[in-house]
């Protein structure tokens, strides 16, 4: 356990070029994937689900045991070869399918259901459908509903704590939507609504802790005031570390019970959650202070102190 | 005494919002409306536009929302539900339907209700086809056509749409008696539209026949007041009663007459019968006809969602254990973890999930899924919240403090820090909810609900309890705050700092950092130590210490 007590005493600060380089590393790996994926275009290197395409999406769970082939071949035969079946775990019985096609009306439907049924007798049958204008929309007020969240995020940091500060949380919060975004274009995880809530979420909650470590920055600035910037930020990381590793469990807990024991819908809401909250903990220490750190260090009072401190080590 | 007041105040409104809760909640189950991903159904979104493809006016789709309402009432579905979600868009739930496909035809028509002055604007028909009425109205037009709109014919023959003239069809016995399809091609606009309608129903004439019975609006009673007077004046010219059609999205439903007679002056004040040769079910029907096509838009069903009933349950059961499971383990750690601190914490929770859940059938809040999911992710904000302060005492109890002088700087230290973190969570749960589409608006609302309920108890009710517990001199023990007495040093703050100014904490491996740190008001490394014991043994911990001390020493 020694690497856990050496977590209390090591030098973020010194160090944050090397953090600062994995973080790019884990970054750029994402948006090459990004870019490779969309053809050039980034925007179209992730695997959009149905609420942002169109289309008709079946779940259906069997009575009697078939195989993805199966299941295809059928849907082929009725004239959907392009449709893409996925076997997923819905009813509770394990033997569930997911057919996505394209736009089909409720006719064609239950020509398909009953064709299923012949075979393999359908025990359960749902259906979604998605037009393309909904999709589009959806997509667009997500951004626009992230742009906004980040600019309020800005203007509630600067007034709570100083501009410096908020452009630390916000250096931070990019780099944790980065983060969920690169991964999710490298896994070819779905997007779906789901995604973009847990995303938003993470926006926000990835602060927790980042409130955490700023709070005690603030409280900790006048009352070591003789210290290096630097040094009074590590201070402040050492001692709230405990509570920044207690909530982000706390929050992981739940997460990871949805994770592992939710449905399938929930799953892709928690996977996104999961990667926010972790790369929130994270980036609260290893991105947000030190970019306060370094635009702190700027000013003259703490680059004397600073320099003093490098005279004498 | 002023605080034991006030914590009792507090504690007392807790125990009436769980009675209330409790009261909301029971019996559990019944009470809490779930959501159609939850309990099965169907859910379609409609984008509305008007004919010619713009946006409606909120007051037309208000009016479009009402009719369809009065669709949905039809086919007998409780607790269904039609919504405005937006500026255009109509979101209908039909819980526990079985007949989806006859609930999205009767839904979903874009019924467009339509009358026509047969005289006046009836180009031609009766015809057998589309193509001789389309020969008709070129060769010999009924009335008269500009030479400039004779082009749109063409049109019609191909089965295009025109924006002059409209083709209708009257189906076998719309039409006097027709045996087949007859066709007709009439000049647009209609005289007048569904929207003239208020309401439509069956009822009987004085000879005891069915009849139908129309509701006109205000404006709508005049237009039709207008309407049947130029039909009833060229019928008493003529000597032959005038007819009307009715039309449903290019189908005639009904071609009543105004007798000149009965209605020399049309038919004034709002109301109209159309009696005929009806049988009961066919009174009924076009009744229904008149009143759900009264629609002012055009409805494009852009989402739907069909959830079986079991799949439903399943998913319900699954979210459940998960929110179990995890409130249980976060109750396990924060036993564990902050011991007697952590009881009240885990009594925290349950009240809060008790408060939460009587608060969304009180409301009540439609549960679905991401709403299931957003209760779930709270239960660890408001631990967090617990996890905060607790640490914030320790601190304060390791620098010396009385428990309850430590309790009180805690918490109002501790405030600031949660209450800025909050309002972050809350801001883009806001944001979310204003932005979002349906699914994530659930999670969403359930976030803001719950950050706002665990504020209340994870913060005020832990407060009561703990303000209220350290008046009793029992209280009064470091252990209780899961603090060992050895890592109790009292010192001042303004001395803190003295012994480090000069040295940066640099590399790790420098190894100063135990004397530093437990010179701090922080005290970090006993933080550190007491993290790798979460269940607590004190021996190790201490043992721990002294090896850091003694590797140090070394250097």
């Amino acid at each position: 356990m020694n690497w856990f007590r050496k977590i209390y005493s090591y030098d973020y600060m010194g160090h944050k070029a090397r953090w600062f380089t994995i973080s790019g590393i884990v970054i750029g790996i994402g948006l090459i994937s990004l870019f490779v994926r969309g053809g050039g275009n980034p925007l179209h290197g992730l695997n959009y689900g149905l609420e942002f395409t169109s289309g008709t999406r079946i779940v259906a769970t069997l009575d009697r045991p078939a195989s993805t082939g199966d299941v295809r071949a059928i849907v082929t035969a009725k004239g959907y070869p392009d449709a893409i079946i996925q076997q997923v775990n819905g009813g509770g019985a394990g033997n569930a399918y997911q057919i996505s096609v394209k736009t089909i009306d409720q006719a064609q439907q239950t020509a398909l259901r009953s064709a299923i049924d012949k075979a393999y007798g359908v025990r359960d049958w749902g259906s979604s459908f998605v037009g393309a204008t909904f999709g589009r929309e959806v997509i667009s007020s997500s951004y626009k509903a992230i742009v906004i969240a980040l600019l309020l995020i800005l203007v509630y940091v600067s007034l709570r704590f100083a501009w410096k500060f908020a452009i630390g949380a916000i250096v931070a919060e990019f780099h944790d939507l980065l983060v969920v975004i690169g991964i999710y274009s490298l896994t070819g995880r779905e997007i779906t609504t789901g995604t973009i809530a847990a995303v938003l979420t993470i926006l926000g909650y990835s602060l927790y802790d980042t409130v955490i470590v700023f709070d005690r920055i603030r409280e900790n600035q006048p009352r070591m005031a003789r210290m290096p910037y630097a040094d009074m930020v590590n201070h402040s990381i050492w001692q709230t570390l405990t509570r920044s590793i207690n909530t982000t469990l706390m929050t992981l807990i739940p997460v990871l019970c949805l994770l592992f024991f939710g449905g399938t819908t929930l799953k892709d809401f928690a996977f996104a959650l999961f990667l926010g909250v972790a790369s929130g903990a994270y980036s609260s220490i290893f991105i947000a202070s030190p970019v306060v750190t370094i635009l702190k260090e700027r000013e003259p009072q703490y680059r004397k102190l600073a320099a003093r401190a490098a005279s004498q080590a | 005494m002023k605080h034991k007041q006030r914590n009792i105040i507090i504690l007392v409104v807790v125990a009436a919002l769980l009675a209330v809760s409790l009261y909301y909640i029971y019996p559990p189950g019944k009470k809490t409306h779930l959501g159609l991903d939850l309990q099965g159904g169907l859910e379609i979104v409609y984008k509305a536009a008007l004919p010619d493809g713009s946006t409606p006016k909120a007051d037309q789709l208000d009016q479009a929302i009402g009719i369809i309402d009065r669709r949905v009432n039809g086919l007998g579905v409780t607790e269904s539900q039609v919504q405005r979600q937006g500026a255009d868009q109509v979101s209908i739930s039909l819980p526990g339907i079985k007949n989806k496909e006859q609930a999205i035809k009767t839904v979903g028509q874009t019924a467009q209700l339509q009358f026509f002055n047969d005289g006046k604007q009836r180009v031609a028909g009766p015809q057998d086809s589309v193509a001789a009425a389309v020969k008709q109205a070129k060769d010999a037009p009924l009335v008269p056509v500009p030479p400039a709109d004779k082009q749109e014919f063409d049109k019609l023959a191909k089965g295009e749409t025109s924006s002059k003239f409209l083709t209708v069809v009257a189906p076998v016995g719309k039409y006097g008696d027709n045996t087949s399809p007859l066709y007709f091609i009439y000049k647009l606009p209609p005289a007048m539209t569904g929207s003239a309608i208020k309401s439509a129903r069956q009822g009987y004439d004085q000879f005891n026949r069915p009849n139908v019975q129309i509701d006109f609006t205000g404006q709508g009673g005049k237009d039709f007041g207008r309407v049947t007077r130029e039909l009833a004046t060229t019928g008493t010219i003529t000597g032959v009663p005038q007819t009307f059609a009715i039309v449903l999205d290019n189908q005639m439903e009904s071609d009543p007459q105004v007798d000149p007679k009965e209605n020399p002056d049309g038919i004034q004040g709002g109301q109209a019968e159309i009696t005929g040769r009806f049988t009961l079910s066919e009174a009924k029907d076009l009744a229904l006809v008149i009143n759900t096509g009264a629609l002012p838009v055009t409805l494009q069903r852009i989402e739907s969602q069909d959830v079986s009933a079991t799949l439903g349950k399943d998913s319900l059961h699954q979210a459940l254990i998960a929110g179990l499971i995890g409130l249980g383990l976060i109750m396990i750690y924060m036993l564990a973890y902050y011991r007697f601190l952590g009881l009240i914490a885990d009594l925290a929770l349950v009240i809060y999930g008790i408060l939460l859940w009587g608060l969304f059938n009180a409301i009540p809040v439609t549960l679905t899924l991401p709403g299931i999911a957003g209760m779930i992710l709270t239960i660890g904000v408001a631990a967090d919240a617990n996890v905060v302060i607790f640490e914030r005492i320790k601190e304060e109890v390791r620098r010396g403090k009385s428990v309850r002088s430590a309790v009180n700087s805690g918490y109002a230290r501790g405030f600031h820090t949660i209450l800025d973190a909050n309002v972050l969570t809350l801001l883009t749960a806001v944001v979310l909810f204003e932005f979002a589409t349906a699914q994530p608006k659930g999670f969403a609302f359930t976030l803001i609900l719950g950050v706002l309920v665990s504020m209340f108890t994870a913060v005020l009710a832990t407060r009561a309890m703990l303000g209220l517990l350290s008046d009793f001199a029992f209280f009064n023990r470091a252990e209780f705050m899961g603090v060992k007495t050895a890592d109790i040093h009292p010192l001042d703050d303004g001395a803190a700092g003295d012994g480090r100014r000069r040295r940066r904490p640099a590399a790790p491996s420098s190894g100063e950092t135990a004397p530093i740190l437990s010179a701090d008001p922080g005290v970090a490394p006993s933080d550190g130590s007491g993290r790798t014991t979460p269940t607590g043994r004190p021996q190790s911990r201490t043992g721990k210490r002294r090896s850091s001390t003694a590797r140090k020493k070394k250097r």
